[in-house]
């Protein structure tokens, strides 16, 4: 049970920042991926990356917008961020667990993953706000992280569960420098 | 009768004092305006240790050790036999002995030398606060005619501070030294100086070297201490910062090469100063800064190796590290001064040479240069400065291209500081956008590029030094220069007309301009200071040398003298 | 530190300092992260990106500086302090940051590490620390364990007791020492600006794990802790806490009060004044 309620419940500029990060974040992290996808020849999940790219940063475009009509949004440093549930912005896959002959249902696993994290972050500030437009705000953004995880969620349908030997490699790795 | 050159060794053990002799000997000299020259010959020991100073005085300039030894003095003989090999005597010498230091070595008497007996000990002991070499620098002066007016002027300049009470003692002794040897008549007076009214200066190739790097634009020096470079550093620390640049001393010479090349990085123009030990660790860096094109200098006070050798002793033999010794195909600038004096003008032009070209530049002195004071006319200003070409236009449409493939092979660099310019140097092979690339056409753009900005550019003159005619030649470098420029010159006393080439510009290979200088000649005399030979091989690998050739090598630690040179060039005739 | 500024109207990003490189290293590694941390560290600060130089040496870590949009120098293997503090002692208003890891900078560049560490120059070390060699194909490191028995190289494991970053890097004299973990990238940026600001060197030991070469290195996640104490300024009591610590510990040991070197100087004299030493 949570005694301190988190910083982005506070007032709206701060929901707005975080609500930014978060969204940024997301959209960085998937391209980031992607390249990474692509320096390994994967190319099919660098597509897949690359998709989801553009699909949270339509979300991330919404709320810029937001944050437009709002004015100017509290500075905030990366480590002062409060996330409900994790140490990096919640919907910003996370690295580790990508792997270079990952399958599109590991990728997608991953991004159900960062959308179900992200709609838990709106929902814990749903839950714990005294501001009512922060409330109003975070559950609306709650609503829409719930779509993309439906979204990912039928997606992933598509892609059933690799057989165990998906990341068997016959060659060792290389050497570089 | 005068004489045109005196030789004198000053020897003693612990504490006698001879080294200080030496100096104020080449002191009081320049002084009354002769030219000289003085090096130095010491044991193992850090203190009371046996040690020579041997001296070379001349109406005209010096250029390297003389024939034999005219005068020796000894305030004792303690393990003298070390040096007896540096000491090269005739029947025309005079060799100066304390009869209570015991009879004269075998190994000396033996070159049938005149012997003077003086008893310096006693001398000296009848002087409140006497010391010897001061009795033994008296007669010394007697003997060569040193005005008496030279001498006191050294006196007051180098005991003026210690009162009045110093100043009488050395003066007391010095005359009673002096008195002894009035009477001798050796017929050792040297002829009497020149003054052609041009500035003298008193120098040691170690100080031009370091004068050199600060007239070239040096403002950094990373140093870690190695005998015979470390006067080099131990000169730049405080005139760097007198003149606004900084002196850093590193854990080792992996690091001064590293710290040198990460100021250069920033645009600051650096030096560091090693010999062959040092600048076998640095060879991994100074590969980096050829291909990340980092212009940095390296100062390389040869001594005898390999490995530890003989520190104290010159040799010519890191040429062939200086010139081969990075992996991969390396093209870099190597140069070599050709006199002590001349170690200012090669310095300063290697960094000014280094910073066009954007690349490493080693400069081959030696212990023999280095470590030995000449007194020479003040040398010429050259042109010679530290200027980059740096890059212009930058956050425009184009990316900045770091190692764009220019014609002249040069890129103009962005140095940090400069908006737009960012990029990330790197030593491995790269595109021309800095970045990482094995690729085949890549590492053919960059390779030749780096070759030809070195052999395209022009370096007039300066890449030898060339004199006197005739058909056969003398081919040098570095302090085998000097000996070589005086043995051709007693030639041409005689009228036999010989070349001398020096070449100062090692690498890269002016072929073009050697056959010139040797067009017409038909016999070729290599002259180096190396046990295999490696400036004749590297000759051979890159020059085509006229008519017959014969080569003068030999190692270190015994200096080449004239007499050799002139010996064998005589059996060439 | 004196850090120079971003003087934009706009305040930066982190992807303002990323260049449009992309990294080679294989997903999942930990340096991922490490660089998210580095350039989140640098927007934060604001960093002025002509004004800022990265350096490194060889190893996957070391392949960071083409990564970023500043200026860089990617040198040698082990000599990336050296080259760094060449650059800081020569313009001491720029930025820099030094990245490597555990090889490069323990092992073969072990002797500049500890002398980087006396010196004292006001830059940062980052470090990433897989206690393998990763670009030769997974051969023991100065901090891998003794009894690691994956390399072929090895096959007995190295025999021989890791070296301990934090501890190293106190008992040689850096002024600021901190340690981090890849997986959380904010407090990775944290560590850095709290590195870059404090005056001297500050070594940030990052614990990164190597996905490929040491798998086992991801369940790192659950070994990790917080350090639990305050940052001392007293080097004794940091030393003390560093030998109780398990290696795993997370937060800043030390951020001390000695006094960066950075030699100054300036021109009091013309080289005309100074050659007429040298006249007789």
């Amino acid at each position: 049970m949570k005694t301190k309620v988190l910083n982005g419940a506070s007032n709206v500029g701060m929901f707005l920042a975080h609500a930014l990060e978060l969204e940024n974040e997301a959209v960085d992290r998937y391209n980031e991926l992607a390249d990474s996808m692509e320096s390994h020849n994967n190319v099919e999940v660098a597509k897949l990356f690359h998709d989801l790219a553009t699909y949270s940063a339509k979300h991330a475009e919404e709320v810029k917008q937001l944050a437009r009509e709002h004015g100017s949004l509290p500075k905030v440093a990366p480590w002062e961020f409060q996330w409900d549930a994790t140490k990096e912005s919640p919907e910003a896959a996370a690295f580790e667990n990508a792997h270079y002959l990952m399958k599109p249902h590991h990728a997608l696993k991953m991004a159900l993953l960062s959308e179900h994290q992200g709609n838990n972050y709106y929902a814990s500030v749903a839950a714990e706000t005294k501001d009512p437009e922060v409330a109003r705000l975070a559950r609306e953004f709650a609503d829409e992280e719930a779509g993309h995880v439906e979204l990912v969620r039928k997606w992933l349908e598509r892609y059933p569960a690799p057989k165990d030997d998906w990341s068997d490699d016959p060659d060792p790795p290389n050497i570089s420098d | 009768m005068t004489v045109d050159s005196v030789t004198i060794a000053l020897v003693g053990s612990g504490g006698a004092g001879a080294m200080t002799a030496g100096q104020m000997l080449l002191d009081a000299a320049a002084n009354v305006g002769w030219y000289g020259l003085m090096s130095r010959s010491t044991g193992p020991q850090i203190r009371g240790g046996e040690a020579a100073a041997l001296v070379r005085l001349s109406p005209t300039p010096v250029h390297g050790p003389g024939d034999r030894f005219d005068i020796i003095i000894a305030f004792d003989w303690q393990n003298v036999e070390r040096f007896a090999a540096e000491l090269p005597l005739s029947d025309k010498s005079v060799i100066i002995t304390d009869p209570s230091q015991g009879e004269v070595p075998a190994v000396l008497a033996a070159s049938g030398a005149r012997q003077m007996e003086l008893p310096i000990k006693e001398l000296a002991g009848r002087i409140p606060g006497g010391r010897v070499n001061m009795v033994g620098l008296g007669a010394v002066a007697a003997t060569i005619g040193l005005p008496r007016a030279g001498i006191d002027a050294v006196i007051q300049k180098a005991l003026g501070k210690k009162g009045d009470a110093a100043v009488q003692a050395s003066n007391a002794g010095i005359d009673a030294g002096a008195k002894e040897a009035a009477g001798w008549n050796l017929g050792l007076e040297l002829a009497a100086p020149n003054k052609n009214g041009a500035t003298r200066w008193n120098i040691s190739g170690n100080e031009a070297a370091g004068l050199g790097a600060l007239k070239g634009g040096v403002k950094f020096c990373a140093a870690y201490p190695i005998t015979p470079a470390t006067e080099i550093l131990e000169w730049l620390a405080p005139n760097l910062a007198k003149t606004g640049g900084k002196l850093v001393q590193a854990e080792d010479e992996l690091a001064s090469i590293a710290m040198c090349l990460g100021a250069s990085f920033s645009g600051v123009p650096s030096i560091t100063a090693t010999a062959g030990p040092g600048l076998s660790l640095m060879t991994e860096c100074i590969g980096l800064g050829v291909a990340s094109e980092t212009p940095v200098v390296i100062v390389d006070v040869q001594r005898g190796g390999p490995s530890t050798g003989i520190p104290t002793k010159s040799e010519q033999s890191d040429l062939n590290i200086a010139v081969y010794g990075l992996h991969g195909d390396a093209p870099h600038l190597v140069v070599g001064p050709t006199s002590i004096g001349d170690c200012l003008f090669t310095t300063q032009w290697a960094v000014h040479l280094a910073e066009a070209l954007q690349t490493v530049a080693i400069v081959l002195s030696d212990q023999a240069m280095g470590q030995s004071r000449a007194v020479i006319d003040k040398p010429e200003d050259a042109p010679y400065t530290a200027k980059r070409l740096l890059a212009t236009d930058l956050g425009g449409e184009g990316k900045y291209l770091r190692y764009a493939n220019t014609e002249s092979g040069i890129s103009p660099v962005a140095i940090p500081g400069m908006p737009g310019g960012e990029h990330t140097a790197d030593g491995l092979e790269h595109a021309e956008n800095a970045l990482p690339s094995s690729q085949a056409s890549d590492h053919q753009k960059q390779l030749d590029k780096r070759l030809r900005k070195l052999t395209s550019y022009d370096y007039g003159d300066a890449w030898a030094d060339i004199e006197g005619e005739g058909e056969i030649a003398v081919v040098t470098w570095g302090s085998a220069t000097g000996p070589s420029r005086e043995a051709v010159r007693r030639l041409e006393a005689a009228g036999t007309k010989v070349r001398l080439v020096a070449i100062r510009l090692i690498s890269p290979v002016q072929p073009a301009k050697l056959a010139a200088a040797l067009d017409g000649v038909t016999k070729v005399l290599v002259v180096e200071q190396t046990h295999g030979a490696q400036f004749h091989k590297f000759l051979r690998g890159h020059y085509d040398l006229p008519g017959a050739v014969s080569v003068f090598s030999r190692p270190g630690p015994l200096p080449i003298r004239a007499r050799e040179v002139h010996e064998t060039l005589l059996s060439l005739i | 530190m004196d850090t120079h500024l971003s003087d934009d109207a706009v305040a930066p990003v982190p992807g303002d300092y990323k260049s449009d490189v992309k990294p080679i290293w294989c997903p999942g590694c930990g340096d991922y992260s490490v660089l998210a941390g580095i350039t989140r560290a640098m927007a934060n600060m604001g960093l002025k990106r002509e004004d800022t130089v990265v350096v490194s040496g060889i190893g996957c870590s070391s392949r960071i500086p083409a990564y970023t949009s500043v200026y860089g120098y990617h040198t040698v293997h082990g000599r990336s302090l050296a080259v760094a503090s060449g650059v800081k002692l020569a313009r001491p208003e720029l930025n820099v940051l030094i990245f490597g890891g555990d090889g490069d900078g323990f092992s073969i560049g072990g002797n500049h590490f500890l002398h980087a560490c006396r010196r004292n120059v006001d830059m940062t070390y980052i470090v990433m620390d897989n206690q393998v060699y990763g670009m030769t194909k997974g051969q023991a490191s100065p901090t891998t364990e003794a009894d690691w028995c994956e390399s072929k190289l090895t096959p007995e494991g190295p025999g021989v007791n890791p070296i301990q970053p934090v501890a190293l890097a106190l008992a040689c004299g850096a002024n600021f020492v901190a340690r981090g973990f890849s997986n959380d990238p904010n407090q990775v940026a944290r560590l850095i600006v709290e590195g870059v600001k404090h005056p001297g060197f500050s070594v940030i030991h990052i614990l990164s794990p190597c996905v490929t070469f040491r798998p086992e290195q991801r369940g790192w996640k659950s070994t990790v802790h917080p350090y639990g104490r305050e940052p001392t300024d007293d080097p004794n009591e940091a030393m003390r806490a560093v030998l109780e610590d398990d290696g795993f510990g997370l937060g800043i040991f030390l951020a001390g009060n000695r006094r960066p070197f950075q030699p100054e100087s300036t021109a009091t004299r013309s080289i005309a004044q100074i050659e007429e030493g040298f006249a007789v």
